[in-house]
């Protein structure tokens, strides 16, 4: 978005202007859509409709540039993300024989084919937080101080995340091309 | 071995400096720029960054529903800020109200203090309501804005003064002046100046001498001799031979 865009098209959406709320959606939901469906494969895209109607219900009270509302939205996405996965984990399930589920196709390959794959598959081989951190940075364009305040971390701690989900996928793809490192 | 340590034996370390890793996934390096091995990193993160194939189907589906809960959230905020208003102009009412029929009730009562009562007298006479006269009242002044029942005099009037005057006029000096003062300031109930006089009659007892037995036996009217004596009698002279006998420095066991 352009800078100097941001505001007036922020206030035209606090009083429910759909011209406005619609360029907020088409500028943001891409990425936000990319961070939630890369993390849960199955519930993603519901769950960016719920960030979108808890973004509605909390907009009015809304203050900040364009960067603090990348902040926020993400912030609400991640909580929307941990509150899922709770309430999955508590959820009782009733046991469903194998022979029901022979032909379906597994959801995440599935994500992986439609979204260019490579990158994605390897994402998956990152620790929870590491992953994290790096679609945050990556897909949600934030910098190292902004994940930092979203996920609650200190800013050191986020780099150094970083890091070693940088040195983890260099090391996944040297092994997997059998590429000669020189140490 | 087991296959999990098989796989770690095999990863290589590829060491990466905090601030490269930062740069890398800011997309500030590119795949050339790259340290060795992070060529396909780079590429990993612009492909990552590319969120061009994610679909926005729903958009008008999601925006009609964002433009609702935008609206009935303004709506709320505004009834909130409604809600919180009304309970205190209730109570700023009801204590109105309070205030207002109690301060009618005394008045109506004449139990006012009063310049209390006259003031509320005159603001019911107004509206049509006639209030007796205060009977309560007391020694609360009748007067608005004025003590009552307390007098004070001037500073330069009263004993304070007297006082002064004569500190400052006489022409005594020393004891004489103290005692006029003093006299003066407690209305005739002090005695100071008197103590300072020289005695009149001497001390009752004389001046003891040098040895002392003197002053005792004067001191006793003679009862000292006469218990000495006594003394001897009762002993059969031992009294005075013990003393003999300390005088030529014999002990004397009994």
């Amino acid at each position: 978005m352009d800078e100097g865009a941001f505001e007036p098209i922020l206030a035209a959406a606090q009083t429910g202007a759909e011209w406005a709320l619609s360029a907020l959606y088409r500028e943001l939901n891409p990425p936000l859509a990319r961070y939630l469906s890369t993390q849960e494969p199955v519930e993603g895209e519901d769950l960016t409709s719920e960030v979108w109607l808890d973004v509605g219900d909390g907009l009015t009270r809304f203050e900040g540039n364009e960067r603090a509302f990348r902040c926020w939205l993400f912030t609400i996405a991640r909580r929307r993300l941990i509150d899922y996965r709770r309430a999955r984990a508590r959820r009782r399930t009733a046991p469903v024989p194998l022979s029901d589920l022979t032909g379906r196709p597994d959801p995440s390959a599935a994500v992986a084919e439609i979204e260019g794959g490579e990158a994605l598959t390897a994402l998956r081989c990152l620790t929870k937080e590491q992953a994290e951190v790096v679609l945050l940075r990556v897909v949600a364009g934030l910098d190292s101080q902004e994940v930092a305040a979203v996920t609650g971390r200190k800013p050191g701690t986020v780099r150094v995340i970083q890091k070693r989900a940088l040195e983890r996928l260099a090391e996944l793809v040297t092994l997997e091309r059998g590429t000669a490192v020189t140490p | 071995m087991s296959l999990s340590r098989d796989f770690e034996s095999e990863m290589k370390r590829l060491p990466l400096d905090v601030n490269t890793a930062d740069r890398l996934l800011a997309g500030a390096i590119g795949p050339e720029d790259a340290p060795p091995s992070y060529a396909v990193v780079a590429n990993f993160v612009t492909e990552l960054a590319d969120t061009t194939s994610s679909n926005v189907d729903r958009e008008e589906e999601v925006v009609a529903a964002l433009a609702i809960a935008v609206r009935s959230s303004q709506t709320e905020t505004s009834t909130r800020r409604r809600r919180s208003a009304v309970p205190r102009l209730k109570l700023a009412a009801a204590f109105a109200v309070v205030a207002l029929t109690g301060t009618t009730s005394l008045a109506v009562a004449g139990s006012l203090p009063g310049a209390a009562q006259d003031i509320a007298s005159t603001m019911l006479a107004k509206v049509g309501v006639s209030v007796g006269p205060n009977e309560h009242a007391g020694d609360h002044p009748n007067v608005r804005g004025q003590s009552g029942g307390v007098t004070v005099e001037p500073a330069s009037s009263g004993k304070g003064a007297e006082v002064s005057e004569l500190a400052t006029s006489t022409d005594l000096t020393g004891v004489e002046k103290g005692a006029a003062i003093s006299t003066l300031a407690s209305g005739g109930k002090s005695q100071a100046g008197q103590h300072g006089q020289a005695a009149t009659h001497s001390a009752p007892v004389p001046t003891p001498n040098a040895g002392g037995t003197g002053t005792a036996d004067t001191a006793s009217g003679g009862a000292s001799s006469a218990g000495t004596a006594t003394a001897n009698t009762a002993s059969d002279g031992h009294s005075e031979a013990g003393s003999a006998n300390s005088a030529t420095g014999q002990s004397h066991r009994p």
